[in-house]
């Protein structure tokens, strides 16, 4: 797949900038995809959680088999209103979850 | 226990007073703009005379003569409600005070004036430093309330459909975290019966392990802390604010959102000293902001997004040093927020140039502009340098204590992710850089009028600050480090 | 708006969220009483008793007085955003509309009976700032209680033709003038304490003076600032007065900009 990433990219902004722009897209598809396997590898590595370390690990996979990842990201960070409100619901929850439960 | 400090409530209500005058004054432009620069230069000085120490306001002294019915753990407590006043606090407050005057000064050079807007920096400025300086969890909670509403008015004042939902939108997410901030010290009061942070972080260790009571009010304030520190759920909103508010007082915005970060987060740490988790959980939520608003940034196309998203993304970076937890990674954390304002202010204000003198700031439409502004042009590349990390500028020292900061508390993952972090964040501005300024076949037309001169001054003198910071860092970084030894968090 | 099952699967996950949320809050509240403990509230009213009879009032404006100026900015903070959304003092300017004419009219009775009311809301407003120290009550609601009277008034007969009639100015200036009073018994107390004690403390209650440290009473003349009645409460009336105006001045502000705004839609 690697050797034919930016014909990817090209398909995929075509609406968008070309040239500049995937090279920017390209710059943070390969930020976000160290990002995952850094901190996969310090859950793992620093986590005393088994369940933990599975997720992390399930995330990964997930998230490697759906790339390009950018283009989701962007989705999920629109000025919507819905969007802002689910993630704050859900970190409301979490934060409760992660303090009483003790993870 | 420290001396009382007379001048230290006036941090505060010298801005207060002020704001209420030229709020009485507004449409007597003259006078509008002779006490806002004359009030400036008072704000810059006193933090610079007032002696270290705590302020009792109201004159209540610490007591410890208190029947065993009121169940108090510790044997001394403050009775009415202090401030307390040292290195990092006055580091933080010239730093606020200077870019407050820029900002105020840029708002006046451009015949903005007007006395409410005005009134309303001046509120923002007056309960920043309130942030900044407040020793008692409820004060600090009022004074949040004045900062969000303020700074929501801030951008309602532009009067464009886009800001006002921006400004809507901050509101009704302050009214979750103000709620949830409220009851997380409603909690702790009712459980510990005390308000002063530092007595309530000695009476939580005597009273041993966190009670449920105490873990959902770490939880509650968590989330109050993300939302005025604009990191992971909140970073949308947070980044629209920057982006609908005019580019200088986005500047100030930008400025007033980190160090209420660094300020609560020092108070989060304090009264759950020894709490591990919420460490641990405030890292988690630090990178993922990174990640996200970089990602963000490089995706922009429209300079005040870019600019916005990489300001969230700089927050993130702050709290990644104090999720770390070690003394030096917070004093790390400190450092890189007082660096990062300073570089952001930068480029925040070459947006309102941008913005003044050929009327957009959409990058595609943008270009050729190094011919027309050459030296705007190159202090924007050294402030693209400056905000990445680049020897010899101030970021770099911030950057790599973090990265020093994350060998030594056992992460060394970390280092990798904030080199990785500012080169991405060189990109995305360097992107901007070559669009506004290199990039041939411009569509834009040329304001002559504008000339910019004040605009220029400010840039050129922050990015000469920048430059001092960062071949003399131990100037700035030895105080906070002391400090932060010094609370032993 | 239309919602895919994509949306639908997110609404069903951030409603378990709240409810696990709310569930955990609701029973931190519920089991809160066990952990319950007095703390400083009861050292507060313990230590109230001499400065003034009601003890709410000694808290409010002399233990956490600042706090309570920081809830006045709160309030003034938003007042002047509501004037900015209507355009007053925004960056693009204030245009200024035309007072509308009362399009429906009101009945006799609302007439006849909206004045009398008027006054009477207005002279209870007054007695309740007044009484703050004494009796239940104080700036805020007093201050209310003022606004909503003029609320009435400009409800029933219109901006142009209210008794109550404020200009916009007025309100400004009594408002500002509330606010000063209160920031500037502050620095009064400041300056005094640092005159005669070396150290200052903002908002030190010089009428009262309980930790007899200022001692201008011994030179022959009256306490800074102590209000003339039997309970000698010191600066807390007139706290209460400073708060008072603010309180009404700002709701009232606010009143007038809503009349304004009305045909608008």
């Amino acid at each position: 797949m690697l050797d034919r990433v930016y014909e990817i990219f090209h398909e995929k902004m075509k609406d968008k900038g070309q040239g500049m722009g995937i090279g920017s897209a390209l710059t943070s598809e390969f930020l976000m995809l160290s990002f995952l396997l850094i901190g996969t590898i310090l859950v793992l590595r620093t986590a005393n959680s088994t369940i933990l370390g599975f997720g992390a690990l399930i995330i990964l996979a997930g998230v490697l088999f759906t790339v390009p990842t950018v283009f989701k990201v962007e989705k999920e960070n629109t000025d919507s209103i819905n969007l802002s409100s689910f993630y704050v619901a859900l970190t409301l929850a979490l934060l409760l979850i992660i303090f009483l439960g003790g993870i | 226990m420290l001396n009382n400090s007379t001048l230290i409530p006036l941090m505060v209500v010298l801005p207060l007073i002020m704001a209420i005058l030229v709020n009485f004054l507004h449409q007597k432009d003259k006078s509008v703009k002779f006490i806002s620069i004359v009030s400036l230069i008072v704000f810059v000085f006193i933090p610079v005379v007032t002696l270290y120490g705590v302020h009792l306001f109201s004159g209540h002294l610490r007591t410890g003569s208190f029947p065993e019915v009121s169940k108090i753990l510790i044997p001394e407590v403050y009775m009415g409600i202090v401030y307390s006043y040292g290195a990092v606090q006055k580091i933080l407050m010239v730093v606020l005070t200077i870019l407050t005057g820029f900002s105020v000064l840029a708002v006046i050079n451009k015949k903005m004036i007007s006395g409410v807007y005005m009134a309303m920096i001046f509120i923002s400025l007056a309960a920043s430093s309130a942030i900044i300086l407040a020793d008692d969890i409820f004060n600090f909670f009022v004074f949040t309330e004045i900062l969000v509403v303020a700074q929501a008015a801030l951008v309602i004042a532009v009067q464009e459909a886009k800001s006002f939902k921006a400004a809507f939108k901050y509101m009704i997410f302050g009214t979750i975290s103000g709620a949830s901030i409220l009851l997380g010290i409603a909690l702790l009061l009712g459980s510990y019966g005390l308000l002063n942070i530092t007595d309530l972080s000695h009476a939580i260790q005597a009273g041993g392990a966190l009670t449920p009571i105490g873990l959902v009010a770490v939880a509650l304030l968590t989330l109050g802390w993300l939302y005025e520190s604009g990191l992971f759920p909140f970073h949308i909103i947070k980044s629209n604010i920057y982006e609908n508010a005019r580019p200088e007082i986005s500047a100030l915005l930008q400025v007033q959102s980190k160090f209420v970060l660094v300020a609560m987060a020092l108070i989060l740490f304090r009264v759950f000293s020894g709490y591990a988790l919420l460490k641990s959980v405030i890292l988690g939520f630090a990178i993922f902001t990174v990640v996200i608003g970089s990602v963000m940034a490089l995706q922009q196309v429209e300079l005040r997004k870019l600019l916005s998203f990489v300001a969230v993304s700089q927050a993130g970076l702050v709290a990644v040093g104090f999720g770390l937890g070690t003394p030096f990674g917070i004093a790390a954390g400190i450092f890189h927020a007082i660096n990062d304002v300073l570089s952001m202010a930068i480029l925040f204000f070459i947006a309102s140039f941008v913005y003044d003198k050929f009327k957009t700031t959409k990058l595609d439409e943008l270009g050729e502009g190094l011919q027309v502004v050459p030296l705007v042009g190159f202090v924007m590349l050294l402030a693209t340098l400056a905000i990445s990390g680049v020897p010899p500028f101030n970021s770099y020292q911030s950057e790599w204590r973090l990265i020093q900061a994350s060998a030594q508390a056992g992460v060394p993952e970390l280092g990798i992710l904030v080199i990785l972090l500012s080169v991405a964040t060189f990109v995305a501005i360097i992107k901007a850089f070559y669009m506004i300024f290199m990039k041939p076949g411009s569509k834009v037309e040329v304001n002559k009028e504008v000339r910019g001169n004040l605009t220029k001054a400010i840039i050129v003198i922050l990015i000469l600050a920048c430059l001092l910071i960062g071949l003399f860092p131990n100037m700035v970084y030895d105080p906070i480090y002391n400090f932060v030894v010094s609370l032993g968090v | 708006m239309k919602t895919s099952d994509y949306q639908q699967g997110r609404n069903i996950i951030a409603g378990v969220s709240l409810v696990i949320a709310s569930f955990v809050i609701l029973r931190t509240l519920f089991q809160f009483s066990d952990y319950l403990i007095p703390g400083m509230s009861y050292l507060y009213n313990l230590y109230s008793g001499n400065i003034a009879p009601n003890v709410i009032t000694v808290i409010l404006f002399d233990f956490r007085g600042y706090d309570t100026l920081g809830e006045t900015f709160i309030l003034i903070t938003a007042v002047i955003t509501t004037t900015i959304v209507f355009g007053w003092g925004s960056l693009k300017g204030y245009k200024k509309k035309e007072t509308p004419e009362m399009t429906e009219k009101s009945t006799v009775i609302q007439r006849l009976m909206a004045f009398p009311l008027a006054i009477f809301l207005v002279a209870f407003g007054v007695t309740i700032v007044l009484g703050g120290h004494i009796s239940p009550g104080g700036g805020f609601p007093g201050g209310a209680v003022i606004a909503t009277g003029y609320f009435l008034t400009v409800v029933i007969y219109g901006l142009k033709k209210t008794p109550l009639r404020f200009t916009h100015r007025y309100l400004v200036n009594l408002s500002t003038i509330g606010a000063l009073i209160f920031l500037l018994t502050g620095v009064l107390g400041l300056v005094a304490t640092t005159y005669y004690y070396g150290t200052g403390y903002y908002l030190y209650n010089t009428g009262v003076d309980p930790y007899d440290i200022i001692h201008v009473g011994a030179f022959g003349w009256d306490n800074l600032l102590d209000y003339p009645d039997p309970t000698h409460p010191g600066i807390l009336p007139y706290l209460n007065i400073g708060v008072g105006l603010n309180v009404l001045a700002g709701l009232s502000l606010i009143a007038m900009f809503l009349m304004e705004a009305r045909k608008d839609e």
